[in-house]
């Protein structure tokens, strides 16, 4: 009866495993396609906007910069602040201001060729504290060739103010890393806790004892919600039968001449606010 | 020739007419000798009898003017019987005499046509007037009449997979008369069955449609071992899924949710267990399973690509029987027997998957995925007049992440029938059902906590009609409606303890009525006309909250100009389909047909999912002000052709459909509790044509079929606002496009033990979207996609074999044995081949470089055993 269970064991663990090969195939150069990255917080800058553009899927070089355009934003009380060139595709405002909660912000790019890049106006929304970090430990703990591996995750409990609806990202880094990866990407929404004070726990993300995790937690739009909703849905479960279908990933961006060109990234603007946890026993 | 049956009923009209207006009138000449005694011609007589100053009226139609007759009484009535005989009469007014056909009492024989082991009702069953080309076809409820003139017949009586019947009949009164047949299975140690039999031959059968015999299904490999109705059904031509563990079946082109698919006249919204893998139909419990294609009968409707019609069992009402089987995923066990010998009996049946091996797909040791299915049905015959059915099914999926999360989904279907024959020729059915699905998910945690679900609930209620008019014209009419209550999403928390608010979206109801019927008529011996309808009709009701979109500008959340609110009940929209179904069969003589159809169907209810394959949070939503109802028109243009010397079938459809108010999801589009639903589609239109061949050895030692078609599906969603268009309002390629499928099954009996059997199946790859570049963004790698399905995964083929070993059938001592039983031994993807299900475009572990990843879900041989017995 037990080598029965074995064999049943064996035959579906053989069969049933999905297989990830990688493989080699040609894909046609499209068009080039401007990306736009920038965030406007409400810590002092200097804050960077970068201008790149696509390349081809199978192309082992980096991606090219854009290095001759004007880049400014304005705010919702027609302030404006340029940023200058430095290098890589950066162009870097001065430290000398900072984004203000309650405020909109949006950016306007002027590329070598006369084109007008624009991004809506993105509200820069106050963030609510975080002040109560946890961590758990993986119950029951996974074992890997008969060694106990300990793990640990991280939580917070957050006050949700009540009157809006709040959008939050977590950035995270490990023993002062950022963690860039897109599993890293941790957004959560108050839509079903408005209001109220809530826990958020992150347990995709596996930390060891005695590091140390600074939380960054920024304030985002709804629309910047959703663009890093589907930006983790393209990049994590793409393909997979329970996948999404390969989309535009459509940002804030828009060139207003041309409405339908696609226009990749995003321009945003956060509140944030900072926190530090160490993993050691007895929390 | 064709003016046969009009002339001769002018004729007749006229003389009534004629009688009607002289009645009274004077008496004729009475006892006039006519002719002196001897034999003559009747047409000597007539001469005479003109040549007297009589005026004769009749028609050479019915009066056989060669024949002979002897005289012996000469006085003028006494002839005119003579010349009459049994079937004619006369009428004498004055100088005119009028010979016309008399009425005949007409009999009808009818009843139900079983099987003679179980009594399960035999549908599609031809009886067959030999020697002329008189016949009838079961109605589905094995119901048939045949009306004829008194006299000897002999009635031959052919089902698929059962031995043909021949009954000699004196029919001289009204007979009922239920027609019981032995299945072929029963005989199979005589393997060569030498009397051919063929769905296309069957009379009355139509175009595109595939009968699955459960027989032959049950010889050819599964994946897992498991006989599976979908994965049978994909192996006939014109029917796809998008990958292995892809939800439901592509009929020529179609959407997964544009087919209905019903279990014993009741919806259902799933179809799958394990995400695909298996589908919900325990084949134990089904008796027959009908897909139409392409000339769906008025019977059906709601959906615009195909019906597909699962039956189950009736349950053995003459003697109880328990059988059951265990495979590497599930156990089933099922029980029937009379509850009273020949008048009623039940089925009960279960199975259950018993290995949770889904944790071996995830990797995820704590998960649990599992599955149930529970069909049930019983019925009573209390007389030959009346038959009550009452059936329900009942599924179930299960899957809790090992965390914390728990969801469960699943069907559910209850269907309560009433047979009822009236008079021999009218057949009635009346049926009421519910049909629920259901998905549940539950966080029990204790801050956390909450449980969401999400239903669609139909009520139905529909009664069918059968007229066996003639022997020529069968009379099917009926109506019915349907009640829909969809609750897209509820999330609720389990107490108060817990941080979640409520949060619920209203629900949604609608009304369906329809009206349909559909004449089937012969004309001649080569014709065969079906004309029918289907009327139906949509009421999308309240209570509800409805929003208006600024008309110039893109269907979203930010654009809503003003909300309407409706009380319950009240009439938010309606609309109103007329759907002509049309089909013209020719058959041109040795086994060869022509036949021709014309389809339209509507839907009213759409599934609306954002992932690749249909998820089971996926929701289902009712045409309404924003959404409107999917319309389709086919046509089918088919050849089949009978070759009995070597027990072949063949056929060859061409089909061309085109289907308007098609459901895409928008790119990125949020389905989960979502008030505002339709900002999340885009509707446009869909086209697909194809050519299928089809052929099939049905008997013998060796068995099998070739499938194969040749097919393009196309999707365009174009619109005046370009974010609201996909591929810039081009036509492209459906996900379930394939140019060339190709299927070959074959059974080979080696011994009356051994059976072996082989698949291989041929198609071209998917249409998958490729990247059009990539790019970096917040330190992450991504590729940047436009338009959807440019390019081809790479072809997907595969092979399968199995045999099957029949245990000993006699005892030691020579006893047959009551208990039947059997191994089969399966190897799915025997070449191994890692055929692609996706191609994924991500960023390499550890690097700044993008990789494409080939990704198969079934990607090396998969063995199997399972066990089945019967006691």
């Amino acid at each position: 009866m037990k080598y029965w269970h074995y064999i049943i064991l064996i035959l579906v663990s053989l069969g049933l495993n999905s297989c990830e090969d990688p493989i080699e195939i040609d894909i046609p150069d499209g068009p080039q396609r401007l990306v736009v990255e920038g965030w406007i917080t409400d810590q002092f800058g200097p804050y960077t906007i970068r201008l790149t553009l696509t390349n081809n899927f199978n192309d082992g070089s980096s991606n090219p910069i854009v290095e001759d355009a004007q880049v400014i934003v304005t705010d919702s009380e027609n302030r404006f602040y340029t940023f200058s060139y430095q290098s890589d595709g950066n162009y870097v405002s001065d430290d000398s201001w900072r984004g203000e909660p309650g405020l909109s912000y949006r950016c306007q790019v002027l590329l070598p060729d006369g084109t007008i890049i624009r991004s809506t106006p993105e509200l820069l929304q106050p963030v609510p504290s975080l002040d109560s970090l946890f961590f758990k430990e993986v119950f029951p703990p996974n074992i890997i060739e008969g060694i106990i591996q300990e793990e640990f995750f991280i939580g917070s409990t957050i006050r949700d103010p009540a009157d809006v609806s709040n959008f939050y990202r977590w950035r995270l880094s490990q023993n002062g890393l950022p963690l860039t990866e897109v599993s890293s990407v941790v957004i959560f929404s108050d839509r079903f806790v408005n209001g109220n004070e809530f826990q958020i726990e992150v347990p995709q993300i596996l930390f060891g004892r005695l590091d140390t995790i600074v939380v960054r937690q920024e304030s985002i739009s709804e629309l910047a919600f959703d663009y890093f909703d589907l930006l983790i849905a393209q990049a994590t479960t793409l393909g997979q039968s329970s996948g999404t279908a390969p989309a535009v990933l459509r940002g804030n961006l828009t060139n207003p001449s041309d409405p339908e060109e696609i226009i990749l990234g995003y321009f945003g603007a956060s509140a944030v606010v900072s926190d530090t946890i160490i993993i050691v026993q007895d929390n | 020739m064709s003016f046969a049956v009009p002339f001769t009923l002018i004729l007749r009209f006229i003389a009534i007419i004629f009688l009607l207006s002289s009645a009274g009138s004077s008496h004729a000449q009475q006892s006039t000798v006519v002719i002196p005694q001897g034999e003559y011609r009747i047409s000597q007589i007539l001469q005479n009898m003109e040549s007297s100053g009589l005026n004769l009226s009749f028609s050479t139609e019915f009066l056989d003017t060669n024949k002979i007759v002897r005289v012996s009484e000469t006085d003028l009535k006494s002839v005119l019987s003579l010349i009459c005989g049994q079937l004619l009469d006369y009428r004498i007014m004055g100088n005119d005499i009028l010979i016309f056909q008399k009425e005949i009492q007409k009999y009808t024989i009818n009843g139900f046509i079983r099987d003679r082991q179980d009594g399960e009702a035999l549908l599609g069953t031809t009886i067959r007037v030999l020697g002329t080309s008189i016949g009838v076809v079961s109605n589905d409820y094995g119901y048939y009449a045949l009306t004829l003139l008194p006299g000897n017949y002999q009635l031959a009586i052919q089902s698929v997979g059962y031995n043909p019947v021949v009954l000699d009949v004196d029919l001289e009164s009204d007979l009922l008369m239920d027609i019981k047949m032995v299945s072929k299975q029963l005989e199979l140690e005589e393997i060569v069955v030498t009397s051919y039999d063929s769905d296309h031959e069957i009379k009355g059968v139509r175009t595109s449609v595939n009968r699955i015999d459960m027989e032959l299904a049950g010889d050819i490999p599964y994946l897992l071992g498991e006989v599976d109705i979908f994965q049978s059904a994909l192996l006939l031509p014109g029917i796809r899924n998008i990958g292995e563990d892809a939800v439901g079946l592509n009929v020529r082109g179609g959407a997964v949710d544009e087919n209905l698919i019903l279990i014993d006249e009741s919806n259902l919204f799933s179809t799958n267990h394990f995400y695909g893998l298996i589908s919900v139909f325990n084949p134990d419990a089904v008796k027959d399973v009908t897909i139409y294609k392409g000339d769906i009968p008025s019977t059906y409707g709601g959906r615009v690509s195909s019906a597909i019609h699962v039956r189950q069992k009736e349950g053995n009402d003459q003697q109880l029987s328990l059988s059951g089987g265990l495979g590497l995923v599930s156990g089933r066990l099922m029980l029937e027997g009379p509850i009273k010998k020949d008048e009623s009996s039940f089925l009960l049946s279960a199975r259950s998957s018993f290995f949770d091996y889904v944790s071996a797909i995830s990797g995820l040791d704590d998960s649990r995925t599992n599955f149930q299915d529970y069909n049930m049905k019983v019925n009573w015959r209390p007389n030959n007049k009346n038959h009550f059915y009452l059936s329900s099914y009942i599924g179930n999926d299960n899957n809790n992440d090992g965390l914390l999360i728990n969801r469960q989904w699943g069907n559910r279907t209850v269907t309560g029938r009433w047979n009822h024959v009236f008079s021999g020729t009218l057949f009635s059915n009346f049926t009421l059902n519910y049909s629920d699905y259901k998905y549940e998910v539950s966080n029990p945690e204790e801050s956390g906590q909450f449980i969401g679900s999400s239903n669609v609930r139909n009520y139905g209620a529909k009664s069918d009609f059968t007229w066996f008019v003639s022997p020529d014209a069968t009379l099917e009419f009926g109506g019915g409606t349907i009640v829909h209550r969809l609750n897209p999403g509820d999330r609720l928390p389990l107490n108060d303890e817990g941080f979640n608010n409520p949060v619920s979206v209203d629900s949604e109801h609608g009304l369906e009525p329809y009206l349909y019927a559909n004449l089937q008529q012969n004309i001649g011996e080569r014709w065969i006309m079906y004309y029918g309808f289907r009327y139906s009709s949509f009421y999308n009701l309240g209570p509800e909250e409805v929003y208006s979109y600024a008309s110039d500008l893109p269907r979203e959340r930010t654009n809503i100009i003003d909300t309407t609110s409706f009380d319950r009940g009240e009439l938010i929209t309606d609309f109103h389909n007329f759907e002509p179904r049309v089909s013209i069969n020719y058959n041109f003589g040795a086994g060869n047909t022509l036949k021709a159809s014309y389809n339209r169907a509507t839907q009213y209810i759409h599934l609306i999912s954002n992932t690749i394959t249909p998820a089971p949070t996926d929701i289902w939503k009712l045409s309404d002000i924003h959404i409107s109802p999917s319309l389709s028109d086919q046509y089918t243009l088919g050849y089949y052709k009978l070759l009995p010397a070597f027990n072949l079938d063949f056929f060859a459809e061409a089909y061309y459909k085109s289907t308007r108010n098609i459901i895409e999801y928008k790119e990125g589009a949020d389905l989960v509790l979502n008030e505002t639903i339709e900002t999340e589609v885009l509707q446009g239109d869909a086209r697909a044509y194809g050519l299928e061949l089809y052929l099939r050895k049905k008997v013998g030692r060796f068995r099998g079929w070739f499938s194969y078609t040749l097919s393009k599906s196309e999707r365009q969603i174009d619109s005046p606002i370009a974010s609201e268009q996909i591929n810039s309002g081009e036509y492209f390629p459906s996900d379930f496009d394939r140019t060339h499928d190709l299927s070959l099954s074959g059974i080979y009996s080696i011994s009356d033990r051994w059976t072996v059997s082989s698949n291989f199946v041929y198609s071209t790859g998917r249409p998958i979207t490729f990247p059009e570049g990539k790019y970096v963004f917040d330190g992450i790698v991504l590729p940047s996609f436009n338009n959807r399905n440019q390019f081809r995964l790479t072809d997907y083929h595969r092979l399968d074999i199995s045999a099957r070993l029949e245990g000993k059938k006699t005892k030691p001592n020579g006893q047959p044995k009551k208990k039947i039983d059997y191994w089969t031994f399966s190897i799915y993807n025997v070449y191994g081949r890692r055929n692609a299900y996706s191609y994924l475009f991500r960023q390499q572990e550890n690097s700044d470089q993008a990789e494409v990843v080939r990704y198969s879900i079934l990607g090396t041989l998969i063995p199997s055993v399972t066990y089945n017995f019967r006691f």
